[in-house]
């Protein structure tokens, strides 16, 4: 084998400069990995805080971006506005006849029906789609009514659709939005210069009624056994590329209007879209609010201002964590339409004056002409930011590294228990020497060509699998669990806490239990790392890929199961002491679902939290919202392994 | 099975060969281990019949590349069935002879057919397994040839160590591996009386009753080590940690290589998509199989087919005249003269019959034409279909060469440095071509990691294992999710994809590098006993 030899037999060596240097090389490197290593077993959690200082420091001004509008052909708000007060009589005289209808009658066809005579009296095409959803309380009818306005000047392949809830999430009509709706099906006919499709939709009950018109739209078919079934459409127009839709509860009398932007599993319009959105809004005069707060000018001080921006991101984030649809916009992403809600907000405070309908009214036109402007798709802004107030955000470039290190504390947690479990504490190497005449260096003792110590890898797959068999096995159970917790009356808070603690006990004391009665119980030997140290491995690795992974779809929600989870994982080691045992247990109940849903409901009250299980349960068996299935097959399964952890032999 | 030569031409001493035979009896194996692999099948018959997990996968582009989308197929089909040429319509790039095997098959057994495939290819890699842990067992550490103690100290220049601690005693070097004395979590642990003797208990009863050991304890060394020699594995003189410098291995288990294959979900994936990849992949296996049984017609027919059904499994020619040529006990060059013109005789009789089936060689420039050329430019998981998106058309030919020689241009000198060890060529030629070949899929990478897990052995000496798994995994969430960001959600864009492809395909690479570092270094530690255990190392590693 003189083949692996290379220049042994060869040259006599000498102790050339070049030689010396070669000497240097695999010494350095070693010197090298050796404090790197060392410094990342004992400062690695240096992450997390720094990332938590630096997701506090967001909300100040520096880290925010002035929103602007990249894509030229927009030009919000240039363009001369039409709406005038004859287009407002129609919009309060629609409110009269649609509360008026309401009054008289719960039928969802009978107001399809009134919606669709309306928009044929424009001389539109509408019909009606009648939609039926099957669900545990019984069957819900509803019907969504459209009608499209042929553009003048397009060719019938693009269209912005103009959408209405009949009734708002609290069940009170929302008279002044559909009037806005039909008030602006009779405006945008008389003019002609229009080059996209209009579609004008009213849907009752939402946002399930939008589910079912957009399915119906982009061509797909309810199977038989979906508990959503549909018509099909009757008519279509071409590719929809922008939806605005309008919520406004009241008589007409409103201090500001709302934007929401966060979608289904917070996915976010293109950031053109929000920013003409609010410009055309704010070049007529009306304050633009974002959950519910809008910015002043001014502020008393600096820290106020830290104060309300940091309220308002708290809020954002906490939207856009959950990724249930807020209102009928959320399902559009799905279909690759970019869309926004405007919501009127009847009273906030500090507000000068009120804001009149015409300009309301004008501010859509406005909106919807630099939408007619657009030759293709938005494209050229952002779809990742974070938006502390209406009229700026933080770019994906400032918001993702305290997202990242918050995770990636857990990727390099993992690196720690693999070498820990590998190679145990090695001392400083000492320099190699170099052997007289020879092309070989003496080995200092305590280093070894390979690693000293065998990964078992039996247990920590047994305890990775059955964990995740618990989540999986839960997904499947969850509608019989709520169907039970519904029909029985309880409370699904208190059931989804009974089957957490529950499980969370059962892995807690019976895996180790059972690891111990086991042969090759997972404890360190002479020649075998601890199992423990390869499952927290395996789950700190799993846990970190998972959380980075969704802070590109969802970064609020990363960071939501980031802030507590990772503490809780840095912590959990099988230990002998009772307080650091207790200070683990507490670590992790309060990462687990159940603790963050404590945390909820001694914050905000039980009623948020019972809301949160049923609307998070919904979210995913109605609409696909990520939220419930990435808990119980991703998170909560690593949790449960936490607690193994903490049980497990040393 | 033959009757081994090898071990004999090996000289093994008379003692251990009887030990390496019972050891490598197959039949002496538990059924136990059968299970992984089968619940490996069973899994893939639930998610084909229960689940829609099929029609689903059929579509994704990290298992269906245009030559071997199972949908692909299907349009060939259809147009021959129909009397149309099959491939007039740009559309179906895969061999003429697949249309043959799939025009009478009933739909309801094409589940079944790429199971059973599965499965064979399963079972010809636990038969490649089963020759690697002869290989093992038969494996000579050379006794050094003075009784060197550790203690002596090399001759060095300057005898007086830099930094003087307490580790550096001769004394303590062999204590600091008998015992991780220097954690004192681990110490804690191993001295804390009543765990210890619950172990010690426990230890005796394993190494008492052999045969009974469950599964998880096989790779457990304390049993092995403290055990009484008698029923310990053959290399059971160097387990004892009197020599530290030569590392503890545990004899492959040749059924948990099938289960590793069976139950990777690349592999599963892969299957379940209906992939015509994995006709290739059992022509891999089954021409390395029959290579190592020494019949050398049934491995250039396998390989022949291999080539024949996607090009680049020619290059599988090296490890198997490689392999032929030890098992004959002939010299390589006289292997390859014999076995080069069967190699090409079968090709071209392939060839001839595709032509006999479809009536023109229209198909050359549609299956070989494609892989070579790259027309299709549909994203996957290779290197190639964004660079030459974005390259100038006048550039495309001159990088079309690049790439294509780079995917050959490796397997001679990995033949020749590796000349030794076929299966580790294997290993390294399937690795080399799912990272550079023109369409890959993961399923490339499930054949090579199942040749990857059977070199065990040098798990030990790598550097970069928690890199490349760790970037594997990401590659593998992060790959679809961007895929969807910038296909569906419009939200990202194809750099996106584009930049996890790379780190799916520098992940690769990294093991390639890492395990081919690692057999020559321990190669060289096994094969220079003396200088290993006066722990002395080459400069340059």
């Amino acid at each position: 084998m003189a083949l692996f030899r290379r220049k042994a037999a060869s040259a006599q060596p000498s102790d050339t400069p070049a030689a010396v240097k070669e000497l240097r090389r695999p010494h350095m490197r070693r010197v090298v990995a050796y404090y790197v290593r060392k410094t990342l077993t004992l400062f690695s959690w240096i992450f997390y805080p720094v990332g938590v200082i630096w997701l506090l420091l967001l909300p100040r001004d520096e880290f925010h971006h002035k929103a602007s509008v990249d894509e030229n052909a927009l030009l919000p708000g240039q363009t001369t506005k039409y709406f005038s007060s004859m287009d407002m009589y129609a919009v309060n005289s629609y409110r009269l006849r649609v509360n008026q209808l309401a009054s008289q009658t719960r039928s969802p066809a009978e107001y399809a029906a009134f919606i669709q005579s309306e928009l044929n009296g424009f001389g539109m095409e509408a019909s009606i789609q009648n939609f039926v959803l099957a669900t545990n309380q019984g069957a819900t009818i509803g019907a969504n009514s459209y009608g499209i306005s042929r553009a003048a000047r397009g060719d019938g392949t693009e269209a912005i659709v103009i959408s209405s809830p009949w009734m708002d999430d609290g069940g009170k009509v929302n008279a002044d939005g559909v009037g806005y709706v039909l008030a602006f099906a009779k405006f945008v006919t008389k003019f002609s210069h229009w080059s996209k499709d209009f579609i004008f939709l009213v849907t009752h009950p939402s946002p399930m009624g939008t589910r079912a018109w957009l399915e119906a739209y982009h061509g797909e078919q309810p199977g038989p056994n979906d508990a959503l079934q549909y018509d099909p459409l009757e008519t279509h127009s071409g590719a929809i590329q922008e939806a605005l839709n309008l919520e406004f509860g009241g008589e007409g009398d409103y201090a500001a209007i709302e934007i929401l932007v966060d979608g289904l599993n917070g996915q976010l319009p293109n950031a053109d879209l929000v920013t003409t959105v609010v410009n055309c809004a704010q070049y007529e005069g009306i304050p633009v609010a974002l959950h519910q707060a809008v910015t002043p000018e001014k502020f008393d001080s600096n820290w106020t201002r830290y104060l309300h921006k940091a309220d308002i991101l708290a809020e954002y984030m906490k939207s856009q964590a959950l990724g249930l649809p807020r209102s009928d916009h959320a399902l559009y992403a799905k279909y690759h339409i970019e869309s926004i809600t405007l919501r009127a907000i009847k009273d906030i405070p500090g507000a000068q004056y009120r804001v009149s309908g015409e300009q309301i009214g004008r501010a859509i036109e406005s909106a919807l002409r630099s939408f007619n402007n657009l030759l293709e798709r938005l494209h050229h802004a952002y779809w990742f930011y974070i938006m502390p107030t209406a009229a700026s955000y933080i770019p994906i470039s400032v918001y993702i590294p305290p997202v990242i290190l918050l995770s990636v504390t857990l990727v390099f947690q993992s690196l720690v228990m693999w070498w820990m479990s590998g190679e145990p504490g090695q001392t400083a190497p000492a320099r190699s020497q170099r052997i007289k005449d020879s092309p070989y260096v003496a080995r200092s003792p305590q280093l070894s060509s390979f690693n000293t110590r065998t990964r078992p890898i039996f247990l920590p797959i047994v305890t990775m699998f059955l964990c995740h068999a618990t989540g999986a096995f839960a997904l499947y159970m969850s509608p019989t669990i709520l169907y039970i917790a519904q029909h029985g009356d309880i409370n699904p808070l208190n059931m989804a806490a009974c089957v957490l603690i529950v499980t969370a006990v059962i892995y807690g004391f019976m895996i180790p239990t059972l690891q111990r009665l086991m042969e090759g119980s997972g404890a360190s030997t002479a020649t075998t790392a601890p199992a423990w140290m390869v499952v927290k491995c395996i789950a700190c690795a799993e846990l970190g890929a998972a959380l980075i992974a969704l802070s590109t779809l969802n970064p609020s929600l990363s960071i939501a199961l980031a802030i507590p989870s990772v503490p809780a994982f840095l912590l959990a080691k099988p230990t002998g002491s009772h307080n650091s045992f207790a200070i683990q247990l507490i670590a992790l109940f309060l990462a687990s679902p159940i603790g963050i849903l404590g945390a909820i409901s001694l914050l905000t009250g039980l009623g948020t939290a019972q809301d949160l299980v049923r609307r998070s349960a919904d979210g995913w068996s109605l609409y696909g919202a990520w939220l419930f299935p990435f808990v119980l097959l991703v998170y909560w399964p690593l949790n449960l392994v936490g607690h193994v952890i903490v049980g497990m032999e040393q | 099975m033959r009757a081994d030569p090898f071990t004999a031409e090996l000289k093994v001493p008379a003692a251990r060969s009887a030990v390496a035979q019972s050891l490598s009896r197959p039949n002496s194996e538990d059924p136990v281990v059968r299970i992984p692999v089968w619940i490996g099948v069973v899994l893939r018959i639930i998610l084909f019949f229960f689940t829609n997990a099929s029609s689903f996968l059929q579509l994704r582009v990290e298992v269906s590349t245009p030559v071997t989308s199972w949908k692909r197929l299907r349009e060939g089909l259809y147009l021959y069935q129909n009397g149309i040429a099959p491939y007039e319509g740009g559309v179906f790039h895969q061999a003429p002879l697949l249309l043959a095997i799939f025009n009478f098959l009933p739909p309801i057994l094409i589940p079944i057919l790429f199971i059973a495939l599965d499965y064979a290819i399963a079972r010809g890699l636990v038969e490649i397994a089963q020759y690697k842990r002869k290989l093992q067992i038969a494996e000579i550490w050379p006794a050094p040839t003075s009784d060197d103690s550790l203690i002596d100290a090399v001759p060095v220049e300057a005898p007086k160590p830099e930094i003087p601690s307490p580790e550096n005693t001769p004394a303590d070097s062999v204590a600091w591996l008998r015992k991780p004395a220097s954690d004192d979590d681990v110490l804690q642990s191993t001295d804390d009386i009543p765990q210890s003797v619950h172990k010690r208990k426990n230890v005796n009863f394993a190494s008492q009753e052999e045969d009974i050991v469950p599964p998880w304890l096989a790779n457990d060394n304390c049993r092995l080590v403290q055990g009484d020699s008698a029923h310990a594995p053959i290399n059971a003189p160097q387990l004892k940690p009197s020599d530290p410098t030569q590392p503890v291995d545990v004899i492959l288990h040749p059924e948990d290589i099938g289960a590793m294959y069976l139950l990777n979900p690349y592999s599963i994936i892969t299957c379940l998509s209906q992939s015509t990849l994995l006709f290739t992949l059992i022509a891999i296996v089954g021409g390395i199989q029959y290579a190592i049984k020494g019949n050398r017609n049934a491995s250039m027919l396998f390989i022949a087919v291999a080539a024949y059904l996607s090009f680049y499994p020619a290059m599988m020619m090296a490890p198997a005249i490689l392999l032929l040529s030890t098992q004959t006990s002939r010299p390589v060059m006289q292997a390859l003269k014999s076995a080069l013109p069967l190699f090409l005789a079968f090709l071209v009789a392939l060839l001839g019959l595709s032509y006999l089936l479809v009536g023109t060689w229209d198909f050359l420039p549609s299956t070989y034409g494609v892989i070579l050329s790259v027309p299709d430019l549909t994203p996957n998981i290779g290197l190639f279909w964004y660079f030459f998106i974005e390259m100038f058309e006048q550039f495309r030919p001159f990088f079309l060469c690049v790439f294509q020689i780079m995917v050959f241009i490796f397997v001679i000198p990995i033949a020749l440095v590796f000349r030794e060890h076929p299966l580790f060529v294997a290993y390294a030629t399937t690795a080399i071509m799912a990272i550079f070949k023109s369409y890959p899929s993961v399923g490339d990478t499930a054949l090579y990691l199942a040749f990857f897990t059977m070199h065990q052995e040098l798990y030990k000496y790598m550097r970069n294992m928690f890199l490349v798994f760790n970037a594997l995994f990401f590659a593998s969430i992060l790959g679809p999710l961007f895929h969807y960001l910038w296909v569906y959600a419009g939200s990202g864009n194809a750099n996106f994809y584009f930049a996890i492809t790379l780190v799916f395909g520098l992940a690769q690479i990294i093991l390639l590098t890492d395990t081919g570092h690692a057999l020559i270094l321990r190669e060289w530690e096994r094969l220079h006993p003396d200088l290993r255990r006066k722990r002395v190392e080459l400069v340059h590693q």
